[in-house]
């Protein structure tokens, strides 16, 4: 008697439990990261899904590493700062997401709107350097270059915001009647 | 840190630009991982498909019917076969008694065609007639070749004689004079030879027209350069492996030729390694079925083996070459000598034109 064929895998993808637990528990922290390093929350819901599919995928061989949430940080870098997904999707204009009033200090929009002015590999050394807290030989290692490389983009980065932010001790005036206009990443300028 | 780093790692962590999950991330990227294994699999498939397409259509123009690759000492040529065969016996046309001669009327006009290949540098004209009355005829007359010494300038006639080259005395194949039943063919041979007298004072020739009993056909001003004289050979009917090719409408010269490479030298007691090649003249391929034999001869050795048809198909106008392996005996004459090569059917008949010849060295 024929034995029945195997059920394709498609219908029944096993999610493991593990992936579904981490997916499950990580999901809003990866999209926060996403968010930030691409100041986009559509975008960052995008890459996180993508950089998701492509760990499941994997899930065996990323569960073996010591570091699965590294690696799906790396992913979501890397889809970020793919060179074809640039050319789909050019428009990083940094959308102020809406949020509730709140009494605190009010935030830095002018500052989130300027760090979406940075070339992608600058703003990612920030966010992988300050949001992360990973060191410069870390984020070298995310982005696959030297710790020169992050080193000067870091610099160029900080110096970029400084120089639209405007001269001052504190480099923040306690309230700007307006933003300045957004600068358009210069070409090539990312430093990689 | 400065102020600045400080405000950027701030900004970086204000939760207010935290931006809502979906509910069931879970779900979502399960079913994005099924729709990529689908896409995968999908785009797997039309892969394997379009290659299952392209390949025929890429190489099936290509590739020669049948048509292996070459293997071993003769890259390109079909492997020899070690398939020794006795020669078949041949159809023996037996010889006839001579009847009243042929006259003209009864012949129909001589049509010509060079024989394939050379052989230690002859070059043999073929001449044939054909009996085309109700009744045997005996045809003695000897043949008379007229045209030009394009060299001299002078005009020649040639009379046939009793042997040349090509028509060795006493040779038991061929019934000379023949005697030709209603249909039969007689066949005459021109002979050039280029290479007596050292290859020196080459002369051109032009040959006009025969002489047919008491009639001239033309034979197409034909131009042969020869050293020697050009020898005309007796009318003759072949009796053995060419008897049936001479019947009817057939022309011993068949739609293929053969060509043989031989090295230049070959040690006495050692393996000569050569090739055949097959071509086919004609529009239409030639199905080598059912598997022929070919004899191989150098002097007195000879052998005859069972030719390897994994190919048996050749492609009109197309040619496949064959590896041959031949034993040369110990106690061979040193010297030059031609290897002489010829295909036929298991009923003892030539295949057709496939016979060839070449020069080699015994040493």
């Amino acid at each position: 008697m024929r034995a029945p064929a195997p059920e394709a895998p498609v219908d029944r993808w096993p999610a493991p439990p593990a992936f579904d637990e981490y997916v499950r528990s990580r999901h809003a922290e990866l999209l926060r990261f996403a968010h930030v390093l691409c100041g986009d929350p559509h975008l960052a819901a995008d890459l996180v899904q993508d950089a998701l599919v492509g760990a499941g995928l994997a899930w065996g061989r990323v569960r073996r590493t010591d570091d699965p949430e590294g690696y799906v940080r790396r992913a979501i870098v890397n889809r970020y700062l793919s060179r074809w997904r640039r050319l789909r999707r050019e428009s990083l204009v940094a959308a102020v997401p809406d949020r509730a009033y709140s009494d605190a200090e009010p935030p830095d929009d002018e500052l989130w709107r300027l760090l979406g002015t940075l070339p992608r590999q600058q703003r990612a050394v920030l966010v992988l350097r300050f949001y992360a807290d990973l060191t410069e030989a870390q984020v070298a290692d995310v982005l696959g270059c030297t710790v020169g490389t992050v080193k000067s983009n870091g610099h160029r980065a900080l110096a970029r915001l400084r120089a639209a932010l405007g001269p001052g001790p504190a480099e923040r005036p306690a309230a700007r009647p307006t933003a300045r206009p957004a600068e358009r990443p210069a070409e090539g300028g990312d430093g990689s | 840190m400065s102020d600045l780093e400080s405000r950027v790692r701030a900004v970086l962590h204000d939760e207010r630009y935290a931006v809502p999950g979906p509910p069931d991330p879970t779900t979502r990227v399960a079913a994005a991982i099924r729709r990529r294994q689908r896409n995968r699999m999908l785009v797997v498939g039309v892969a394997v498909l379009a290659v299952a397409v392209a390949v025929p259509l890429v190489l099936g123009p290509r590739r020669t019917p049948d048509r292996p690759t070459g293997t071993g000492s003769s890259p390109g040529a079909v492997p020899w076969l070690d398939a020794p065969t006795p020669l078949p016996s041949v159809a023996w046309s037996s010889p006839r008694s001579a009847t009243s001669p042929c006259v003209a009327v009864d012949l129909s006009p001589a049509t010509v065609q060079w024989a394939p290949g050379t052989a230690n540098g002859h070059r043999v004209l073929i001449v044939s007639v054909r009996n085309t009355g109700l009744l045997p005829c005996t045809l003695a007359d000897p043949a008379r070749v007229h045209g030009a010494d394009l060299t001299t300038g002078e005009p020649v006639t040639l009379v046939g004689q009793s042997t040349t080259y090509v028509d060795p005395p006493d040779d038991p194949t061929n019934e000379r004079p023949p005697t030709l039943l209603p249909g039969d063919r007689a066949f005459a041979n021109v002979v050039t030879d280029t290479g007596c007298d050292g290859g020196i004072n080459p002369h051109t020739y032009r040959l006009d027209d025969i002489t047919v009993v008491d009639r001239r056909d033309s034979l197409g001003a034909a131009t042969a350069a020869s050293v020697c004289p050009i020898v005309v050979g007796p009318w003759s009917r072949p009796l053995g492996a060419d008897a049936l090719a001479a019947r009817g409408d057939a022309w011993p010269i068949g739609p293929l030729s053969a060509v043989v490479t031989v090295p230049g030298t070959v040690a006495r007691g050692g393996e000569l390694v050569y090739r055949v090649t097959l071509r086919n003249r004609t529009g239409d391929a030639v199905d080598l079925t059912p598997c022929p034999h070919y004899t191989e001869r150098i002097t007195r050795a000879s052998a005859t083996y069972r030719l390897n048809c994994a190919v048996h198909v050749i492609p009109a106008g197309g040619s496949v070459t064959y590896e041959m392996r031949m034993r040369v005996p110990p106690d061979l004459p040193a010297g030059d000598c031609v290897l002489f090569w010829q295909l036929g059917w298991p009923n003892g008949t030539v295949v057709a034109g496939a016979t060839g010849n070449a020069p080699i060295t015994v040493t």
